[in-house]
Formats: C-alpha cells, sequence, structure tokens
C-alpha cells in the first residue's frame, strides 16, 4: 500500500500501539479520552463525506428529487458514515494488528449485506434466520 | 513542536495549575533548552523530514520538563546514537537544567572526557550492582583520578579517566566494592546523605494530587486529547482525500451504473440494487 495510514482501521491501530506504549504508561491521559478523541476528530469528515456521497450518488440514479424523499435518504446516508466508522473502530479496537482486523471485516460486512434483503429477501430467506 | 511540549504541560502539571502559566511555562523550557527558533517547526518522522536526532533527543527532554517535575529527571543514556558534538551539547544542556536547580539522573555508557568532566556527582557500579564508587567527580576529574591513585591504580596523564575506571573495575583480582565499603569517602558520603534526609522526612510533603491517576480531571483530559486528534486529522491530508476521493467515485459510480432509472417494475429491482450499492462504500473506507 502507497499510503500506510490512508485508511481507517490501520491509522486506528497505528495511534493504538503509540498509546499503549507511551501515553498510557506515563499516565499522561486516561483511555477514555484517548478513544473519544479517535472517535470525535472523524465526524467533521463524515459529515462533508455524507454529503458529497449524496449528491454524487442521489441524483444520478434519478431518484425523486422531492425534499420530502430525498432528505430521508440523506439521512440514513448520514448515519451509515458513522455506522460503519463506528464499525470499523470497534473491530479495530479488537484486532491485534491491521492484517487481522481486515480478516475480520468481510463477516462483519457480509453479514450484514447477506441479510439486508437484497441478496436474499426475507420472504425465502432460510427458516432458522426468520426467528432472528 | 511548541505544540508536543504545550500537550504535555497542559496535561501533567498538576490541575491547580491555570492553564496561562503552564503555557507561559512551556516558553521557559523552550528558552532553557534554546529550542525557540525551532519551536514551530514539525517534529516529523525518523528518517523523514523533520527535527535532527539531537534536536528530537532535546525535545524529548522538553516534554518530560514541561511537566515541571518536582523531584529528578532520570534520563537512560540520552547521549547514545548521537555524533560528539550532538552528545556535548545534549549534555551542556542538562548541565544548564542542573544549574537552574532541576536535579538529574543519567545512565552513561563509554563518556568521552569532556563530557564525563561535565558531571557533578558519580555512582559507580560494579558488576552485579555493587557501589565502587559513589561521590563527587571533581575538577577536571580530579577527585576520582585521586581516589583511583589512592587504591592503587592511578590514572596515566593523558587517558580519559572514565575508561580508566571501567578497565580497572573490570579487573576482577582486586574487589572495589569491598575498597568503597571501607574507604573513608564511603562514611563521609553516608554522613552527608543522613544530613540531606533529616529534614526532608521532617517536612511533611504537599502533594495535593497525590494518590490520583491522572494529573487533569477526565473531561479536561479528553477535550485536550479531541483537540490534539483534530489537529493531526486535519494534517492528515492523505487520509482525507483518500475519504473524499473513494466516497465521490463509488458515489458516481454508482450512479452512473443505474443512470436515470424509469418507474417500472423491472426499473424496481434496479432501484433496490442501486440502493444496495451504496452499503459498498463502507468497506473501502474502513479498509484493507
Amino acid at each position: 500500500m502507497i499510503f500506510p495510514t490512508a485508511q481507517l482501521q490501520p491509522l486506528f491501530i497505528e495511534k493504538r500501539d503509540i498509546y499503549d506504549a507511551r501515553e498510557k504508561k506515563s499516565k499522561m491521559y486516561s483511555w477514555i479520552a484517548f478513544v473519544t478523541s479517535l472517535i470525535v476528530s472523524e465526524f467533521p469528515y463524515l459529515v462533508i463525506c455524507a454529503v458529497q456521497f449524496f449528491f454524487c450518488y442521489y441524483y444520478t440514479v434519478g431518484f425523486p428529487a422531492a425534499a420530502s424523499s430525498a432528505g430521508a435518504v440523506f439521512f440514513v446516508f448520514f448515519l451509515y458514515e458513522f455506522i460503519y466508522t463506528g464499525i470499523g473502530q470497534f473491530i479495530a479496537a479488537y484486532a491485534p494488528n491491521a492484517v487481522a482486523a481486515a480478516l475480520v471485516n468481510p463477516l462483519i460486512i457480509f453479514t450484514l449485506v447477506g441479510f439486508c434483503g437484497a441478496v436474499v429477501p426475507y420472504g425465502q430467506i432460510t427458516e432458522f434466520w426468520r426467528y432472528w | 513542536m511548541r505544540e508536543a511540549l504545550e500537550f504535555s504541560a497542559l496535561l501533567r502539571q498538576p490541575r491547580t495549575t491555570s492553564k496561562e502559566d503552564k503555557l507561559k511555562y512551556v516558553d521557559v523550557i523552550l528558552d532553557l533548552l534554546e529550542m525557540h527558533d525551532i519551536a514551530d517547526c514539525l517534529v516529523g518522522t525518523s528518517g523523514g523530514a523533520g527535527l535532527s536526532i539531537e534536536q528530537r533527543k532535546r525535545l524529548t527532554i522538553g516534554v518530560e520538563l514541561v511537566a515541571k517535575p518536582s523531584v529528578l529527571v532520570f534520563l537512560d543514556e540520552p547521549t547514545s546514537g548521537l555524533d560528539g558534538q550532538a552528545a556535548f551539547n545534549t549534555v551542556r544542556f542538562l548541565k544548564k537544567l542542573a544549574g537552574a536547580g532541576q536535579a538529574i539522573l543519567v545512565t552513561i555508557h563509554q563518556p568521552s572526557s569532556q563530557l564525563f568532566a561535565q558531571f557533578d556527582n558519580l555512582l559507580l557500579l560494579a558488576k552485579g550492582g555493587n557501589t565502587a564508587y559513589f561521590g563527587e567527580i571533581g575538577e577536571n576529574a580530579s577527585v576520582i583520578r585521586e581516589y583511583f591513585g589512592k587504591h592503587g591504580a592511578p590514572c596515566p596523564e593523558g587517558k580519559n579517566p572514565a575508561e580508566h575506571m571501567i578497565d580497572v573495575i573490570s579487573d576482577t583480582s582486586k574487589n572495589w566494592n569491598e575498597t568503597w565499603l571501607s574507604s573513608p569517602e564511603h562514611d563521609a558520603m553516608l554522613a552527608e546523605l543522613d544530613r540531606l534526609q533529616d529534614p526532608a522526612n521532617s517536612t511533611p510533603r504537599e502533594d495535593e494530587t497525590e494518590g490520583l491517576e491522572f494529573a487533569m480531571p477526565l473531561w479536561e483530559q479528553i477535550k485536550i486529547v479531541s483537540g490534539r486528534a483534530n489537529t493531526t486529522m486535519y494534517r492528515n491530508v492523505d487520509y482525507i482525500n483518500n475519504k473524499f476521493a473513494f466516497h465521490i467515485l463509488t458515489g458516481l459510480f454508482a450512479g452512473f451504473s443505474f443512470w436515470q432509472v424509469g418507474n417500472s417494475v423491472s426499473d424496481m429491482q434496479q432501484r433496490l440494487f442501486a440502493v444496495f450499492n451504496a452499503i459498498f462504500v463502507a468497506p473501502g473506507v474502513i479498509g484493507e
């Protein structure tokens, strides 16, 4: 990879390793402050990303332009930005290194994809899963 | 660089000190370490652009100092890995700090005679951690020379006394620990230590932050650390550009793939997949 810190999880893990080795041992600040800072610092960029994605995507597909439906979809995209970042950081926090995190990602992503209803509609899914 | 010092000062000085005082103290340390001309440099990465190794060492010392350590700074081999000039510079700063009243404890291997002459007191440890000498070094190492001369190992003229004493105590035929214990310098040093210790023990400690895990309350920590994280994030141009580009590209890709779908029944399925496609922003940004 050209930019080793260009993505969410490698960045998170790199920062965490530095924190573990340095600030945690010298008791500079608690892990609560550390984790909060990592989450908060993503926020402004996620908002911008949500707007960018929404405009590039929604109107090119030709979805209804009425504010009532466009706004609702935008809101969902907006939340989605925060949710996937949260999931990504959640996995990264558990993973010992970036490679392990990358191996766990597909599991979570395919669970989301497989059960969201687009691949297999709810009516056709194996009965076992329907109870969940 | 200044940010690194301010960050350390804000978080590690006791909570009773005001913010202005802490930031003022950062300037004091910058002065002391003669770092004003590089105060606004980026620290950079090792091997890349940024501060030199010697400047970095000075910065790490500074980061410790702005925390206002009350008792003592401990430095483990501050000159290792530096060239002669940089090592001498580093020791010169330490000397300056000691002159300002800060107690400094340094471990050192193979100091040059010039470097060695900068220190005030020496605790020489022989094999197994046994004390071989503890006391003054003296002007141009005169006290040490005298001590070793008295005990049958005079330092030859022109030889580095630091090197000489290491050679001497490595010689196992003589037990330098016993020599030290039976010497008059040993008794004098013990008496001196007792003299220093007595008033310190009789006055109660007035450290109200003692027993607290962190110097600052949690909410302050969160504010300061988040502030720093925001700055680093803002400077991580690669990361942000990557994020933005990825969102725009996946958005456009999905958008053009399903370009202007209609309203018929078969189009409904297309619409469903278009929405479905939006999920795939996540894996790209998160990671591999």
